[in-house]
């Protein structure tokens, strides 16, 4: 069974991180975000480490530290305590009296904690024949595998938005081209492109991109020099977004939906 | 001004929510640190208070209130705390980056962004800025 650590942070994002990262050296992590809730936790999960933070609503980290430490039932669970205003070695030695295992500064080294936690609990859990067979750092990633991973999460995300968003260019592209609110359409069209060009390139999507910076390029022309450019600069505009849909990346995920469609 | 202070906590400002998930993910898993996205600059002036970052990252292109405008906006808004800020945008010519740097800025971070370089870019702006105070 994997050894199980509750996190008491009222940052919810940074709790959320702190749960993405450990879940991938397969401990168990459950974030909760108020001082009273997580003593309520503490009790109810009697987790196999607690990770609080101090400044927490509703009551304070060192009264969580001084209720867990000073309960036969609960002493025993290894305490850290993240810290970002009480470093100071007064508030350390306070925590320490009380029996808190550990500190961890914020902003908070990843690598750090992970050594912070595998010292007290050691590595999760692993199923007895693993442990014969392999050794555990070899399963364990780096930051860096970690943060890749939730990379390519994003990326695939992104990948499979990117056909509703060309859909979308398109539908913008008929209206301005009915001359439909053309000034505010541009704009927004404008807005799209750019973002596209700049997210796009970011998601490592750059042949896709590299048509919308010429489209937004050309966007820039018309707004500079009047709409009644647009004629002119149509075909190319056409074009550019013809190439857009038609890269793979896009046709791949146009197909997916069109089957998607076609199956519901 | 900040007296040797340590970067904890970051709000970016972004209207973009592709990019926005990706500098979270950037700062947070990979910076550590604690990270409050906005979608907008009038977002910025109703939680900038709340939130108390220690910097500020602005995207410049956004619809209604421009990177530049919320800063100006923040300047002439006594009751709110003076944060340094950081321009995230594609325009980083020198006459792009001067007049950000009248503007206030502290510096610019590239677009197309590095993720991963990211959080080596804020810490090394934060650590000019903050040497450049204590001089």
């Amino acid at each position: 069974m994997a050894k199980k650590i509750l996190v008491i942070e009222d940052e919810d994002n940074l709790g959320q991180s702190i749960k993405t990262f450990l879940e991938q050296y397969d401990y168990r992590v459950s974030c909760i975000s108020d001082g009273i809730t997580g003593l309520e936790a503490v009790r109810d999960e009697k987790p196999d480490l607690i990770l609080t933070d101090l400044l927490l609503p509703r009551l304070h980290g060192f009264d969580i530290c001084r209720t867990v430490k000073g309960d036969d039932q609960l002493r025993e669970i290894p305490l850290i305590v993240m810290t970002a205003v009480y470093k100071n070695a007064i508030h350390k030695l306070e925590a320490k009296r009380m029996g808190v295992e550990d500190f961890i500064e914020k902003p908070l080294n990843f690598s750090e904690l992970l050594k912070k936690v595998e010292r007290l609990l050691g590595p999760a859990t692993l199923p007895e024949e693993e442990i014969i067979t392999s050794e555990p750092t070899q399963k364990k990633k780096s930051m860096d595998d970690v943060i890749q991973k939730q990379f390519q999460d994003l990326q695939q995300d992104y990948a499979s938005r990117l056909p509703q968003k060309i859909m979308e260019l398109e539908k913008i592209w008929e209206s301005i081209q009915k001359r439909e609110d053309t000034a505010k359409q541009l704009a927004k069209f404008r807005r799209m492109v750019h973002s596209l060009t700049g997210s796009g390139t970011t998601f490592g999507f750059k042949e896709l991109t590299e048509s919308a910076r010429q489209l937004e390029l050309l966007l820039d022309m018309i707004i500079a020099e009047g709409e009644d450019t647009i004629e002119e600069r149509k075909d190319k505009i056409n074009r550019l977004l013809d190439n857009m849909k038609h890269h793979p990346l896009v046709t791949t995920e146009l197909e997916i939906m069109r089957q998607m469609g076609s199956n519901q | 001004m900040p007296d040797n202070k340590i970067l904890k906590r970051i709000m970016y400002v972004d209207d973009d929510t592709d990019l926005q998930r990706i500098v979270q993910l950037g700062l947070e898993m990979g910076g550590g640190f604690t990270v409050k996205v906005c979608g907008s600059g009038e977002q910025v002036l109703r939680e900038i208070a709340d939130f108390q970052p220690d910097l500020l990252i602005l995207d410049v292109v956004m619809p209604d209130m421009s990177g530049p405008k919320t800063l100006k906006t923040m300047q002439n808004m006594p009751d709110i705390p003076s944060v340094p800020v950081v321009f995230f945008t594609s325009k980083t010519g020198p006459e792009h980056l001067q007049h950000y740097r009248s503007l206030g800025a502290i510096g610019v971070i590239k677009k197309p962004l590095d993720f991963k370089r990211l959080p080596h870019q804020v810490k090394e702006i934060w650590e000019i800025f903050n040497s450049k105070v204590h001089q």
